[in-house]
């Protein structure tokens, strides 16, 4: 599963399905969105595959995607969701190069690479892991983090890999947050648009939190902070299962507002900020009209159009967003 | 001239060759403002504006 068939999925509601599967990692990066230590909190792996086993397969998300923390901490937890449906990992990489057993049944392995990482797992070390992983099949792609679109690290990293890999294998290029760990020092950016009419893809996915909640939303202070707005919770893996969770998240007529116009729309104000407007919604969005599901039909229809690099364009580094692409022909979906 | 959904949203490119009957009745009695909506959301895609938000999951932009 190339990086860019899952990218082309991420605006249609409940195609896909977001886990935190742990906030434990054994790395220290200084920019780290979910300020994860090895102590950091975890809960009971049966709570996660539980709801994993309610998946069935006429109504499965056509992507599942594994994240932490570190979700390779919990190989077995890894392999087990991984027999419920396509399944991607996002890993630092900690193991390199060894290849865990665990990923033998996942269908793509995306390693972060970054300056902050490659201080802890050193970068050639990650090639030799994805190499290996290339050569069993299994579809790879990179996550490049860096400070901006002119950061030198980015435009080495990227040359470097292309070249290693004689592009072959895509990334995803984005920039450090100022989230978790990276608040004390990266720029806090927040940029609406002026008319606040912007459809918000990220409430497409449901996103389960290292504690379990399943939100409607993978903005990190929704997944840090307790409690959910109760238009964004859909609920808890230890007591629901998938296919509510999915109903949920693609009837709530406040969840289709926001992925058709944004929340500034949803609320028919534009004061708070996107975001921030957006936590203060209630369950009930102020425009429940028939013809929601047409519009929203209309927005996703036309954010599918755009492609993975128009979502990259849009929520990434638009610079880079062609490398999302590479080995995209070549690779068997 | 009169307001006409369909028409202002074909003019704009959606194709609504692909709607029901049932669809088009809902999408004509689409007021002017959704319809500005659907417009200006087509058009800031295709423009793709870099949009920057703290959307993030494991440091993913997932």
């Amino acid at each position: 599963m190339h990086l860019a068939d899952i990218l082309a999925l991420r605006p249609v509601p409940a195609a896909g399905l977001l886990m935190a599967l742990t906030r434990r990692c054994p790395l220290t990066c200084a920019h780290c969105s979910t300020n994860s230590l090895l102590t950091s909190e975890e809960h009971p792996a049966e709570w996660f595959a539980r709801f994993a086993r309610t998946i069935e397969r006429e109504d499965r998300p056509e992507v599942i995607m594994l994240t932490g923390g570190e979700p390779m901490l919990r190989p077995r937890l890894v392999a087990d969701i991984a027999a419920t449906a396509p399944t991607m990992v996002l890993t630092g990489g900690f193991f390199a190069p060894r290849v865990p057993a665990a990923l033998a049944g996942v269908a793509h392995v995306s390693v972060s690479l970054d300056v902050h990482h490659q201080r802890e797992v050193p970068q050639a070390k990650v090639f030799r892991l994805v190499h290996a992983l290339a050569g069993r099949g299994t579809a790879v792609s990179f996550h490049v983090t860096g400070a901006g679109p002119d950061d030198p690290y980015l435009a080495r990293t990227i040359d470097t890999v292309r070249r290693e890999f004689a592009d072959r294998v895509p990334m995803l290029v984005g920039r450090v947050r100022a989230a978790g760990r990276a608040q004390a020092w990266a720029p806090a950016e927040e940029r609406a648009p002026a008319d606040g009419h912007r459809p918000c893809t990220m409430a497409a996915w449901p996103a389960v939190s290292p504690d379990g909640t399943v939100t409607a939303c993978c903005n990190q202070d929704v997944i840090d902070h307790r409690p959910v707005p109760g238009h964004l919770r859909l609920g808890h893996v230890a007591t629901d299962d998938w296919r509510s969770v999915r109903t949920r998240c693609l009837t709530s007529p406040v969840l289709q507002a926001i992925r058709t116009g944004g929340p500034q729309w949803a609320a028919g104000r534009s004061d708070g900020g996107y975001c921030g407007t957006c936590r203060t919604l209630g369950t009930t969005a102020e425009r429940p009209r028939p013809a929601a599901a047409f519009l929203e039909q209309q927005v996703v229809r036309a954010q599918v159009g755009a492609g993975p690099e128009g979502f990259i364009r849009r929520y990434g580094e638009a610079r880079f967003a062609e490398l999302v692409m590479l080995g995209r022909e070549t690779h068997a979906v | 001239m009169p307001f006409d959904a369909l028409r202002e949203l074909a003019e704009a490119g959606l194709d609504l060759e692909v709607i029901s009957d049932e669809q088009r009745a809902i999408v004509a009695g689409l007021s002017q403002e959704e319809v500005a909506m659907l417009i200006s959301i087509q058009k800031q895609l295709l423009e793709s504006d870099p949009e920057v938000e703290a959307h993030i999951i494991g440091g993913l932009l997932f």
